[in-house]
């Protein structure tokens, strides 16, 4: 062991403290970047693990009813490889003992070889081919109804009851993510997905030798757009609403949303937390060095090389990083792995495990590495560039000069001027100390917002634009007359009819699938709102979008876009942009209800109604909704809040609590950091006012009140940073199924002040020990 | 036979009382015995010069007299002040009611004028000088509102002079006053401690290890290897202008 190494070993030890602080930061800044890079190719490993096992289609077509003699043709169509008829129906399930009204997606089975959209079985096993009352069911449904194989599921086909034995829980790629169209809350309890026999569905749906959806894997280097147009030629007398790309197939698109997400995460927020990480790693690296300025001229006095000795800061870097990176390989697995797990109840991946991408971790040293490096030799070329006599002489004394701050305390005790020019008279210093203060803010505010954001978002949805507390679907369009019929139902104080119309929205290249809410004039159930969130009307003549839908379609107000409605006669008519509406979940477009019917050609329908019941008649009311059959599925908001809090909040408000984790982590590290800096560089004089008589709480506090004015400077800087960094990150994550309001509330700003102000306290009070350890005779024998 | 600077019978009142002395280091598995059982005396008005080699003890006995570190044996007492028994809180009270120190290095506060430097001291004393005049007495008045870093070295250690006779201190400790000093400066500097001594009657400790310094005192204490030495009188105090080195 050369002596440069013991040197570095003692000092390591001695300096244990400052040297645990860098860690941490140094780990905090890697635990957040391989846990949101590992998160995401976790999933995307996990998905497209699970597509290819279950060979996942390509394209998705949905007809009224076409023959399966029409499918060779199918076949034919140049760029399709497999193509598999189906029978899907919506059916209504009699579930004993379920509040409202439950509903299933009932889906036929091929035991041919090759089938696409493969089972997993999670229990049990698939229906026995052949077999007419035996069913699976989807996992998520089955979760949140406790329900095992064997139980039953008695479903209302063609107005008759009919029993099924469930034989298995299982998993379908379609349905990783199980939502109803137009519902942007995933509805576990209500909404089942369940998998039959063929021949079962033929006979219960009067579909023998017929289909009435198809799913389609391409064969390889195939044009979607081209097989589409074919299927669509093919298929359109037969009612079909035009095949759909994966990218459409709303499951997949919910699941890519959230892997976008995640990926943009995996960039931004590691990104802000590395950066301010590297940034106080070189700070507090290169100070070290400077602190050291004397032995490192005296060693090269002595006939030491440059080299050796900046391998010997260089090693005290791989150790800091060392340990820094073991913290956070840890602390990233913990952080990762809880992400991953609240994922699980959210998208059902057959297996979905935490899996650390090695390069993340390669890269996150690397990176740490980089920047702890750059401060240790950026401060060792100013030393080793003086000559070694220079160097070995104390730095000249500030020049300390009277006046940029003495105005605040200008009869002030020589003690109160010596703290404040000591802050005017280091500017670098207090700007670096003010700056790693400041920006310990908005870390722990990018962690803090999310619960205002959302509390914010849920306002916005469901307090101003859904303004009563239940919808109920139809389970096809009906004649209006229906309000009225639900207007004298007891308990129900309000009703206005909606009509949900599936559409694709097209400008120019730019297409959406999405529905267009039809709403009556003077409507105050459902009020869309302004970008100033004042409400407005449905303009009768043309479409109101909602931001992010005009920013999808890339429209402006006034701009033409076609609308090709997905059912009914499927007409294609242009409308202009009436007015963009703000709306936090989902990419809702608007209609006035009557302009909507002429739009599809038809009468005076509604296909849903928004209700105000009145709050202690909630349970004989959706008691009522189970026996009336033309209610297809009813959603209560209570429930659809819980919902929303327990998957897509829950999963923000988790990642986003261990994200304050983490900031706490790296406010502590850089508060102490600063404060010690800030010690060592006064420590002799601090000394020096001890042996005049000065206790060990004068001096304390001299050092305190001078931390305490720097953390006030910091803090409002910090809060202003957070604005601009909650901004850009609630823009990053702003997507198709929500948007994040880059909302920040007094009391978060409060909070996160509070957090960063309680660090200080806490590491001036560790320096506490230092002041009271402070060596007096030492200060009598060295010159500064 | 070791000396011992125990009272004399024609001496005024004693202010310090030292009795069988003694302090050792541990460095390591070694004991460094700093000071070997010594006794002293100092009376009050007194001009006392420590002289001695480095290692000869005499910073390990001012710092003790200081109320800076303790004897590991023996007893050391300020009038009736323990400074054996004391613990670090009456230590500090000590040094801040009784003591002024002025250093090799002078460890003035660079971000305070020279009259602030003084004033800081002023502050916290029981009935201070104003540190107008002590300034004055050093000779520096027309630097009030220099900062360390305009002052020379020598007006630097006489700002320190100054912040050590503000608090009219009973005794004035000064390590090594004109170690980092060039000749002229440093007799400047010693002219305005022995006026401290002669015109407040402070009680003055000088540690030096310049001989020519011993000329200015009354008692002049020769320390080697941790014990006393040699005593040496002056029956005649020589002025700071008078001393050649």
């Amino acid at each position: 062991m050369s002596l440069l190494d013991i040197k570095l070993a003692r000092e390591l030890v001695s300096m244990r403290a400052q040297v645990l602080a860098i860690a941490l930061v140094v780990g905090a800044g890697i635990a957040v970047f391989v846990a949101s890079i590992s998160t995401f190719y976790s999933l995307e490993a996990s998905q497209s693990r699970f597509y290819d096992k279950s060979r996942f289609p390509n394209v998705f077509v949905t007809v009224k009813r076409a023959p399966l003699s029409i499918v060779p043709r199918l076949e034919a169509i140049p760029g399709v490889a497999t193509i598999e008829p189906r029978i899907v129906e919506e059916v209504i399930v009699d579930w004993p003992g379920s509040r409202l009204p439950v509903s299933a997606r009932m889906i036929s089975l091929s035991d041919k070889h090759g089938a696409l959209s493969r089972l997993h079985l999670r229990k049990g096993s698939a229906p026995t081919p052949g077999s007419t009352d035996e069913i699976a069911i989807g996992e998520a449904f089955a979760e949140a109804n406790k329900v095992e194989p064997g139980g039953t599921l008695r479903a209302i086909l063609n107005g008759r009851l009919k029993d099924f034995r469930i034989t298995g829980i299982a998993l379908s790629p379609e349905y990783v993510q199980t939502l109803r169209p137009g519902v942007y809350i995933p509805d576990d309890k209500f909404f089942a997905v369940a998998w039959i026999d063929r021949e079962a569905a033929e006979g219960a749906f009067d579909m023998e030798g017929a289909f009435n959806d198809a799913v389609i894997r391409l064969a390889p280097g195939a044009d979607a757009s081209r097989v589409i147009e074919d299927l669509d030629r093919l298929l359109e007398p037969y009612g079909s609403v035009g095949a759909i790309e994966r990218r459409d197939q709303p499951s997949h698109r919910f699941v890519e949303d959230e892997l976008e997400q995640q990926r943009v995460t995996s960039i931004t927020v590691p990104f802000v937390f590395f950066g301010v990480a590297a940034f106080l790693v070189n700070i507090a690296l290169s100070r070290l060095v400077l602190a050291q300025r004397e032995q490192i001229a005296t060693l090269k006095a002595l006939g030491y090389p440059t080299l050796p000795l900046g391998l010997h800061y260089f090693k005290l870097v791989v150790v800091i990083v060392t340990i820094g990176s073991i913290l956070g390989l840890a602390g990233g697995y913990l952080f990762g792995h809880a992400m991953v797990l609240s994922y699980r109840n959210f998208v059902r991946f057959p297996v979905l495990d935490f899996e650390v991408t090695g390069w993340s971790l390669v890269v996150g040293i690397a990176i740490s590495l980089a920047a702890a490096s750059l401060g240790i030799f950026t401060a060792m070329r100013s030393v080793v560039a003086l000559k070694p006599a220079v160097a070995m002489r104390p730095e000249a004394p500030i020049r300390f000069r009277r006046g940029v701050l003495d105005f605040l305390a200008p009869n002030g005790s020589p003690r109160a001027k010596m703290i404040l020019r000591h802050i005017a008279g280091r500017p670098l210093q207090t700007a670096l100390t003010t700056l790693g203060i400041a920006f310990a803010v908005p870390m722990v505010v990018l962690g803090l917002f999310w619960r205002d954001s959302v509390d914010y978002m849920m306002d916005v949805q469901f307090n101003l634009i859904e303004r009563g507390n239940a919808v109920v679907s139809f389970s096809e369009s009906v004649d209006a007359d229906i309000i009225r019929d639900l207007k004298r139902e007891h308990g129900i104080m309000k009703v206005e009819g909606q009509r949900y119309v599936p559409v694709r929205l097209r400008a120019g290249q730019r297409t959406y699938l999405t529905s267009i809410i039809g709403l009556h004039e003077g409507g105050e159930l459902r009020v869309p709102r302004d970008l100033d969130l004042r409400p407005i009307e449905p303009a009768p003549d043309g479409i109101t979008l909602s931001k992010r839908l005009a920013q999808r379609l890339d429209v402006a107000l006034g701009d033409e876009i076609t609308v090709e409605v997905m059912e009914g006669e499927r007409r294609k008519v242009d409308v202009p942009v009436a007015s963009i509406v703000e709306e936090m979940l989902g990419m809702s477009s608007y209609m006035e209800i009557g302009a909507l019917n002429k739009l599809t050609g038809e009468g005076d329908v509604v296909s849903a109604a928004a209700l105000y019941i009145e709050p202690s008649a909630i349970g004989p009311v959706s008691e009522r909704f189970k026996s009336l059959p033309v209610i297809e599925s009813a959603s209560m908001k209570a429930y659809s809040i819980a919902m929303f809090f327990d998957k897509i909040a829950g999963l923000v408000l988790v990642s986003g609590a261990i994200l304050t984790g983490f900031a706490v982590i790296i406010a502590v590290g850089v508060v102490y950091t600063s404060a010690r800096i800030r010690y060592q560089e006064r420590a002799r004089e601090l000394a020096s006012l001890r042996v005049l008589g000065f206790t060990r709480e004068d001096v304390s506090q001299l050092l305190f009140t001078e931390f305490m004015i720097v953390i006030a400077i910091g803090i409002p800087i910090g809060l202003v940073l957070s604005q601009y960094a909650v901004d850009l990150i609630a823009r990053l994550h702003t997507n198709e199924s929500f948007q994040v309001p880059a909302v920040i509330e007094p009391r978060t700003f409060t909070l996160a002040a509070l957090i960063v102000l309680l660090t200080g306290l806490v590491s001036t009070y560790a320096l506490r020990r230092q002041v009271y350890a402070l060596d007096l005779v030492a200060v009598l024998k060295t010159r500064e | 036979m070791r000396l011992k600077a125990t009272p004399d019978h024609s001496a005024p009142e004693t202010v310090f009382t030292a009795r069988s002395l003694s302090k050792v280091y541990i460095v390591g598995e070694l004991e460094v015995r700093a000071l070997h059982d010594v006794d002293l005396d100092i009376y009050g008005g007194e001009f006392v010069v420590l002289l001695g080699p480095s290692g000869s003890g005499k910073s390990t006995l001012l710092n003790i007299l200081g109320g800076l570190d303790s004897p590991t044996t023996g007893k050391a007492n300020w009038r009736d002040h323990d400074l054996v028994a004391s613990d670090e809180a009456e230590l500090t009270q000590y040094r801040r009611e009784h003591v002024g120190f002025v250093f090799q290095f002078f460890n003035l506060i660079p971000s305070l004028t020279a009259l602030e430097n003084v004033a800081l001291v002023a502050e916290i004393a029981d009935d201070p000088l104003d540190p107008r005049e002590a300034l004055d007495l050093v000779g520096l008045a027309d630097r009030l509102g220099h900062f360390p870093s305009q002052l020379s070295g020598g007006e630097q250690q006489r700002v320190a002079v100054a912040r050590a006779i503000v608090k009219a201190p009973d005794v004035l400790l000064c390590d090594e006053p004109t170690g980092a000093l060039d000749y002229d400066t440093g007799r400047l500097v010693l002219s305005t401690i022995a006026r401290a001594n002669a015109e407040l009657g402070t009680t003055t400790v000088v540690i030096t290890h310049n001989s020519a310094i011993a000329g200015m005192a009354d008692r002049v204490l020769h320390l080697a290897g941790g014990s006393i030495a040699r005593i040496e009188r002056n029956p005649h105090r020589l002025a700071a202008e008078e001393i050649h080195w």
